[in-house]
C-alpha cells in the first residue's frame, strides 16, 4: 500500500516536470491574400520565413512602420514585387540617413 | 472579420484582419516552459536520480545478474540516469537560452534522443524476457553458461546501437541559433530536406519508441498472464499480485507515452499538411506537447519503482543484500513463500504434461 501511495506521489511531482524541448519560434501560419496599398506603404522591411527550423510553411514577413508583422506568400507575385520595392527604397535610404 | 484596434491606425483605415495574418507569438508558451521549471524540476531530478542511482548499486554489487530482465533493468537504469542528467541544460536553456555553446548542445540533444528510445526498447525487451521466462521452460534461461550471458551482452549492445541510431539525426542537425533574443538549442535540418525530415523523424520516434514497444508489450505480457493464471501449485493471491504489476507497468507506460505520442503524431500531420492556422491552436498544441513531453519523461523517475522496486526481492536485496545472495532461487515453488516478493516458479510441465522429471529444468524462475 504505501508504494502505491509512493507512486502516486511520484506520478504528479514527475507530471509538472517541464522541460519540453524545443525553442517554440514564433512562425507565420497563413497569408494575407492581398495588401491595401496604404499598408504597403508602411512596411519599412521583410524576412523570409524558413521550414528549417519550428516553422513549417514558407513565407515573407512583412514588416510595416509600427512594428507589425504581415505574413505573405512568396510565391504571389505581388509579394515579389513588394519585397523588390521594399529593396530598393531600403538601398536608397542606407546610402542617405534613415529617417525611420 | 475581427477589427481589434486598427481603426485608429494611420495604417490601417480599412477593416482587413492583419490581426489575423500576422507572426504567432509564442512568447507565453516559452515563459510557460520557464517560471514553473527550476524549483518542480529540482524535485523531479532528485526522485529520478535517487531511485535510478539504487538500481544501479543494488544491480552492480550483485555477484552476477541472473537473468536478461535484470540486465535489462541495470541498463534500463543507466539510461534514465543519463537522461535524467540532460534535464538540468534543458531547464537552464528554457530560462535564459542555451550558453554553452554547439557542441554541448549537439551532445546534449543526442544524449536525450538516444537515451529516451533506449528505455523504451528496453522496456518491449523486459516484456519479451518475461514472455521467454514463462514459454521456454527448459534449458537456457537457468543455464548460466558464459554463451548465455554473451547473447544477453549483444542483446544490450544490440538496443544500444538502435537508440543511438534513432539519436543520429539530433547529433546532425540540432545547433545552438539566435531566436527572439536568446539563443536557443534547437534542430535546423537543410531547408530543401526540411519538412519531410521533420515529419518522417516524428514519425520514426513515435513508432519505434512507442508503437513497436507497446505491441511487444501487449502481446508479451498477455501471454504471460495467460500462463500466469494458468500456472499450478501457485498461490492464487501471489498469481494476482504478479499479474497486477504487470498491469501497472502496461498502464503506467500507456499513461505516460499516450498523450505524448499523440501529440507528436498531430505535429506531424501539422507540418505535412499545415493543418494549424489559428495561432491559439498553435500555441495550445505547443503547451501540450511541453506538458505531455515532462509526463512522458517522468517514466524514467517512475521505472525503478515499477522494475526494481515494485517486484523481484529488491527490497530484500536493499535491507540484508550480502545475506540473500545465492539462496534466492529455489527449484520448489512451495519454498518461496517467506519471501515478499513476486518472484514466482512456474512449473508448466505439471499442467501441460504432468511429467516430473528433474526439477532443476522444469521449473523456470520468474522474476517480476
Amino acid at each position: 500500500m504505501r508504494f502505491q501511495v509512493l507512486f502516486v506521489l511520484l506520478l504528479f511531482t514527475c507530471l509538472y516536470l517541464s522541460v519540453a524541448q524545443g525553442s517554440f519560434g514564433n512562425c507565420c501560419l497563413r497569408y494575407v491574400k492581398t495588401m491595401k496599398t496604404s499598408v504597403k506603404k508602411n512596411i519599412v522591411e521583410y524576412r523570409m520565413q524558413e521550414t528549417d527550423g519550428d516553422c513549417n510553411m514558407r513565407a515573407v514577413v512583412f514588416t510595416t512602420k509600427r512594428k507589425k508583422a504581415i505574413c505573405a506568400n512568396p510565391e504571389d507575385k505581388w509579394v515579389k514585387d513588394q519585397m523588390k520595392i521594399v529593396d530598393r527604397r531600403n538601398q536608397r535610404t542606407s546610402t542617405t540617413p534613415s529617417t525611420i | 472579420m475581427e477589427d481589434y484596434e486598427y481603426h485608429d491606425h494611420d495604417d490601417f483605415n480599412d477593416t482587413y484582419d492583419y490581426d489575423y495574418h500576422t507572426v504567432c507569438d509564442k512568447e507565453t508558451v516559452r515563459s510557460f516552459g520557464s517560471v514553473f521549471l527550476p524549483v518542480i524540476y529540482a524535485v523531479a531530478l532528485v526522485v529520478g536520480l535517487a531511485g535510478n542511482a539504487l538500481v544501479v548499486v543494488v544491480y552492480t554489487s550483485r555477484l552476477r545478474l541472473r537473468t536478461l530482465t535484470d540486465m535489462c533493468i541495470l541498463n534500463l537504469a543507466i539510461s534514465d540516469l543519463l537522461l535524467l542528467f540532460t534535464l538540468p541544460f534543458w531547464a537552464a536553456d528554457a530560462v535564459h537560452g542555451w550558453r554553452l555553446g554547439s557542441a554541448a548542445c549537439k551532445f546534449t540533444s543526442f544524449l536525450y534522443s538516444t537515451n529516451f528510445s533506449c528505455g523504451m526498447l528496453l522496456l518491449a525487451c523486459i516484456s519479451v524476457d518475461r514472455y521467454r521466462a514463462v514459454a521456454q521452460m527448459t534449458g537456457g534461461r537457468n543455464g548460466m553458461g558464459p554463451q548465455v550471458r554473451r547473447q544477453w551482452v549483444l542483446v544490450c549492445v544490440g538496443l544500444w546501437a538502435a537508440a543511438s541510431f534513432l539519436g543520429l539525426p539530433e547529433l546532425i542537425f540540432s545547433t545552438v541559433k539566435h531566436s527572439h533574443h536568446r539563443m536557443a538549442c534547437t534542430e535546423v535540418y537543410p531547408p530543401s530536406m526540411a519538412r519531410p525530415a521533420k515529419a518522417a523523424l516524428e514519425l520514426l520516434e513515435v513508432i519505434l519508441r512507442f508503437l513497436l514497444p507497446f505491441l511487444v508489450m501487449v502481446v508479451c505480457y498477455c501471454w504471460v498472464g495467460r500462463a500466469l493464471s494458468r500456472a499450478a501449485g501457485v498461490r492464487r493471491e501471489r498469481k494476482w499480485r504478479a499479474l497486477r504489476v504487470l498491469l501497472a507497468v502496461v498502464a503506467v507506460f500507456l499513461l505516460t507515452q499516450l498523450p505524448y505520442n499523440v501529440v507528436k503524431l498531430c505535429r506531424a500531420l501539422d507540418v505535412i499538411y499545415l493543418l494549424v492556422t489559428e495561432c491559439e491552436v498553435s500555441k495550445g498544441l505547443d503547451r501540450a506537447l511541453q506538458i505531455t513531453e515532462s509526463l512522458a519523461l517522468s517514466h524514467a523517475c517512475i521505472n525503478p519503482l515499477l522494475y526494481a522496486f515494485m517486484g523481484s526481492s529488491f527490497r530484500g536485496h536493499v535491507l540484508k543484500a550480502a545475506k540473500h545472495f545465492g539462496q534466492r532461487i529455489s527449484g520448489h515453488p512451495r519454498n518461496v513463500t517467506e519471501e515478499p516478493a513476486v518472484e514466482i516458479a512456474l512449473n508448466n510441465r505439471t499442467q501441460t504434461q504432468s511429467h516430473s522429471g528433474s526439477e532443476d529444468q522444469d521449473t523456470s524462475t520468474f522474476t517480476i
